[in-house]
Formats: structure tokens, C-alpha cells, sequence
């Protein structure tokens, strides 16, 4: 699971453009919205993308995306229980 | 009336928060290479993480421009538009199959991404609108302005951006046969009908069936300066002519620059009145622009 999160965590910089921050900036239960990131509605689209171009998981119910998207703990637990 | 109140441009010459463009102009050793502008203290990091070169370029020469008034209308041209964004979005396509895609590369590669990005971010509720028209994309820009203007609205933020790729070498002739090697490059001007300074006087669009009409033009003209972007004219005798793409390399709305440098030109020579800006990219479609002091 914590090779999950760090996956994540550079896969969030790169598709989200974040060119200032590391892996280590992101603590894992940091929220990802809001105060904590920082991120909007475009990056949780960026989000739904992300997850169906690297673990081919599809978000089949939208209203799922603002507990999944909560933090990488959320992100990583989702991706564990969905991944085929 | 038309009053040019403020210029700002960024490229490969010493043009932003720069006066005396026009006596500090050099032949560049790197087209590409635009002057350095400090994003950050500009433009918010949540912001400047999704923007490309042009769309960062655009909204510092923006934000240059702002006075206490908001902008009544914000127009731009851009032959090309948003070309790093718009190959990000097709690549994706191309290698997803349609499948997954990013949605920012695609918001951002739309026609109106660049007046629209402005409006987002300077907050501005006015009009907004992005031309494209080729070589003229800047002169129907500016026409859509001096029609703001006189519909009422007195703060106009008009521009023209242009962005390069690598992928652009492949197309180079067939976008237009250049003397001057590609580049990019942004110039924006806030235009108003508060008296200034210097104000545009006119301008004229031509079919190229007939070159002596144009000349005529020139001629009648009685200009201090003529600055051109295609070829030489050996024909036309003004003193003092400038090809601009020897500044600037070759962009298709580079005629902009070639406003702010004829703006600069007359602000720091008192004695000239008048400067005229020929569009002679393409041989087909030309235009001339007056501007002159008031």
C-alpha cells in the first residue's frame, strides 16, 4: 500500500502540473482539496482520468469522487479495492 | 478617435517594462528565446501550474496594461492560437484512442482560451473575444476594438499572441513562405477614447492584384517611419523603413509588435508625427496601419 501512495504521489505532481512540490510534500492524509492542495474541479477531472489511464478503474458513480478524492489514503484504499 | 495608452509586449527583444523599444532593438542571435518575466510574481500558482508559454506571456502583458478601471472589452488575435496545448491534446488522443482525456489540454487549446484565460483571471465579467484570421488576425482584432470603442466601451485591452512548437518546422512553408526564422511572441495595448498621445488614424486592407495602390498609400502617407514584416519594397522610398521580422523573427501576428515599437517610436521622438505599419506577410491579403501623434 505505501508504494501505492508514493505511485500516486508522483503520478498527482505530473498529471496535475504540480512542478514545485515532491512526493514528500504530500503527506497521505493531507487533504487533496481545499486548504490542503489546493486543487479544483479540472484537477478532479484530471483525477477521474488518471485513475482509468493507470489502474483502469472507471468512477461509475460521480458523487463517489469527492470522498475518493479526499486525500491519497482515499485515492490508494479506492484503487486497492477496484483495481482489476 | 482610437488612443493607444499603454503598450507591453514580450518577445526575443528588451520590450517588457522597457521604453525606447525601437532604439534598443537588436537582430537576436536565438528567435526563441523570450525575455525573461518573473510568472510568479504575476500570476497565482494554482494558475500558472496549467498555463503554456503563451497563455503565461498574454496575462503578464495583461496585467501590465491594468489600470483602477476594469477593462470594458478584452480582444485578441493569435494566427495559430494555442499550439503547445492543442499538440498535448491530440497527442493524447492519439495514444489513448479517445479513451481517457485530459481535460485541461483541451479547455486551453479551444479557440477563445487566450482573452477568455485573461478575463478568468483579471475576474472581468466584459466582453471577450479571440480572432483568428491568419496574417490579419491582429488588424481584425483591432477593428473589432475601435468598434468596442465606438459602441461606448472606453477601456479596450487588445492583443495578439502567437506560440511555437518544434512541430511548426514541418509546416513552415505551408503556413506561409518566411524569410526570418520562426519565433513567438505577445504584444498588448490598452486603447481608449480618452486622448492620448498617440492615437491609430486608420487603417486599410488590400487585395495584392494591384502593388501601386499601395505604394500610393505609402507615399501619400508622408511618414516618419515605415515598418514592414515580408518583403522589401526597393520601390517605396520612405527614409527610415524597418523590417520588423528582422526583430522579431517570423510570427503571423508579429504586426502587433510592430504597432508597439511605431507607438514607442513616436513617444521618444518628438518631432515625428506619423508611423505606418504595413502587413505584407502575405502577398495576397495586406493591410496598412496609421498611427500618429495627436
Amino acid at each position: 500500500m505505501s508504494e501505492l501512495k508514493e505511485t500516486l504521489k508522483a503520478q498527482i505532481i505530473e498529471q496535475l502540473n504540480l512542478e514545485d512540490l515532491t512526493p514528500a510534500d504530500i503527506q497521505d492524509d493531507m487533504p487533496l482539496f481545499g486548504e490542503g492542495l489546493g486543487l479544483d474541479s479540472i484537477d478532479a477531472l484530471e483525477f477521474i482520468v488518471l485513475l482509468e489511464q493507470f489502474y483502469g478503474i472507471k468512477l461509475a458513480d460521480p458523487s463517489e469522487g469527492k470522498a475518493v478524492f479526499s486525500s491519497v489514503n482515499s485515492l490508494a484504499e479506492f484503487i486497492e479495492k477496484n483495481k482489476k | 478617435m482610437y488612443f493607444i495608452h499603454k503598450a507591453s509586449s514580450i518577445n526575443c527583444q528588451k520590450a517588457y517594462q522597457h521604453d525606447n523599444i525601437f532604439r534598443d532593438l537588436i537582430t537576436p542571435e536565438d528567435y526563441l528565446m523570450l525575455e525573461e518575466v518573473d510568472y510568479k510574481s504575476l500570476i497565482p500558482p494554482a494558475a500558472l501550474r496549467r498555463m503554456s508559454t503563451i497563455l503565461k506571456n498574454s496575462l503578464c502583458a495583461a496585467h501590465q496594461l491594468k489600470t483602477e478601471q476594469d477593462f470594458d472589452a478584452i480582444i485578441v488575435g493569435t494566427g495559430l492560437g494555442c499550439l503547445q496545448d492543442t499538440e498535448k491534446f491530440l497527442k493524447t488522443i492519439h495514444i489513448s484512442q479517445t479513451e481517457t482525456l485530459s481535460p485541461t489540454a483541451f479547455i486551453q487549446s479551444t479557440h477563445n482560451t487566450i482573452a477568455g484565460q485573461i478575463s478568468l483571471a483579471l475576474n472581468n465579467h466584459g466582453y471577450n473575444m479571440t480572432h483568428t484570421q491568419h496574417t490579419f488576425s491582429f488588424e481584425v482584432a483591432l477593428m473589432d476594438a475601435m468598434q468596442a470603442v465606438d459602441d461606448g466601451m472606453n477601456q479596450v485591452l487588445l492583443g495578439a499572441a502567437e506560440e511555437y512548437i518544434p512541430f511548426l518546422d514541418r509546416l513552415s512553408d505551408v503556413v506561409i513562405p518566411h524569410d526570418y526564422p520562426l519565433s513567438q511572441g505577445v504584444s498588448f495595448f490598452n486603447i481608449s477614447k480618452t486622448p492620448a498621445q498617440i492615437g491609430i488614424t486608420s487603417i486599410q486592407f488590400f487585395n495584392f492584384k494591384n502593388p501601386e495602390e499601395i505604394r500610393k498609400v505609402i507615399h501619400d502617407t508622408h511618414a516618419d517611419l515605415l515598418i514592414y514584416n515580408g518583403a522589401k519594397d526597393e520601390s517605396i522610398h520612405v527614409k527610415n523603413q524597418v523590417n520588423i521580422s528582422q526583430f522579431t523573427g517570423f510570427y503571423l501576428s508579429n504586426s502587433a509588435f510592430a504597432m508597439h515599437v511605431g507607438y514607442d517610436y513616436l513617444k521618444n521622438n518628438p518631432l515625428a508625427n506619423k508611423v505606418i505599419i504595413w502587413n505584407n506577410l502575405s502577398q495576397n491579403h495586406q493591410s496598412i496601419l496609421v498611427i500618429e501623434r495627436k
